[in-house]
């Protein structure tokens, strides 16, 4: 069976609670939270490396997250973000949502209507 | 030999002046380009530095479909301030200064009166008045506009003169001025907190402290 990948308007919408999730496990910068969906996905949720950016900067700006600069070992600067108060509360909300339209979806699909 | 350092700068240097990122935007995607240039690498042994930074800035796209992307994400607060700050210059300029007898004239009637006369001395003085704002256009487009910072500071000082002498009018003169006047002080201040935000944006252009 050939896997077929996340559309983007799916990729858009599931964007906000990947991030807000994948920041529960602690802070983190862009580039592993690409990969960590990447990899948690075995490649069907695929982010371009231009998109996650302004994904990032929305829910910061939303106060969502919080992001702070650091130094890295090689001495280049880093942004590393965390999940704010509200951004749990947002990812409690997201989830619940999210779990809804699976549930549906999978008694529509478990009744073999398709 | 591949200096990878001297093509980031380089790619580095392109994006900020083909696109309206801000420095530290920059510096987010340049972190994010040169992580992706050690994992092409890590994926492909038989890669060179050079091949892989290449893999990686086709990767990251466009400076254009960068800054397009995070266009979507919304305005900096920064550049909303600018250009609130000459919106409402603009529409000051056809609000009355005054508001007694003979100073309900606006400040574009009186540029008008200027070229008409014309009145050069006067159409310089407003040209040197507005300079900083005028300066600020160049910065709602570009990431990183030249001397952009000395910029802050006689915008600073306009924004604060021109409030003071509408409060001493006030105060002194007990003239009460128009919306006009009122409104281009506020346009100054608005766009002069915009200034002194995106400088704060700047930090990643000084070194780095301990670097």
């Amino acid at each position: 069976m050939t896997k077929s990948k996340a559309s983007k308007d799916l990729v858009a919408a599931s964007s906000r609670p990947m991030v807000l999730s994948i920041l529960t496990a602690g802070e983190n910068y862009g580039y592993e939270i690409l990969k960590q969906v990447w990899a948690l996905s075995g490649g069907q949720v695929q982010w371009s490396d231009g998109m996650l950016y302004p994904v990032l900067h929305r829910l910061e700006r939303d106060g969502l997250i919080k992001g702070r600069w650091t130094l890295t070992e090689a001495g280049r600067r880093r942004k590393y973000y965390r999940l704010t108060e509200k951004g749990k509360r947002q990812l409690a909300s997201d989830r619940e949502s999210w779990l809804a339209v699976h549930g549906t979806l999978e008694l529509l699909w478990g009744g073999n209507r398709v | 030999m591949f200096d990878l350092d001297g093509a980031v700068s380089a790619w580095r240097r392109r994006v900020e002046l083909a696109s309206s990122l801000s420095p530290r935007e920059v510096d987010e995607l340049e972190d994010h380009l040169i992580a992706r240039v050690d994992l092409e690498m890590e994926l492909d042994r038989s890669l060179t530095r050079e091949r892989a930074f290449r893999v990686a800035t086709r990767q990251m796209g466009e400076a254009t479909a960068l800054s397009r992307e995070f266009t979507k994400a919304g305005m900096p607060r920064w550049r909303v301030l600018l250009a609130t700050g000459w919106a409402m210059f603009m529409v000051s300029l056809f609000l009355p200064i005054g508001t007694g007898r003979g100073m309900t004239v606006s400040m574009a009637e009186l540029i008008w009166e200027s070229i008409a006369m014309p009145d050069v001395p006067g159409l310089v003085l407003f040209a040197l008045l507005n300079a900083p704002m005028f300066l600020t256009l160049r910065t709602l487009r570009r990431a990183r506009p030249k001397g952009f910072r000395w910029l802050r500071w006689p915008f600073a000082i306009q924004a604060a003169g021109v409030t003071l002498v509408g409060i001493a009018n006030v105060v002194v003169n007990g003239a009460v001025l128009g919306i006009g006047y009122w409104g281009y002080a506020a346009s100054l201040a608005c766009a002069t907190l915009g200034i002194w935000l995106r400088e704060s944006r700047r930090t990643s252009l000084r070194p780095l402290p301990g670097a």
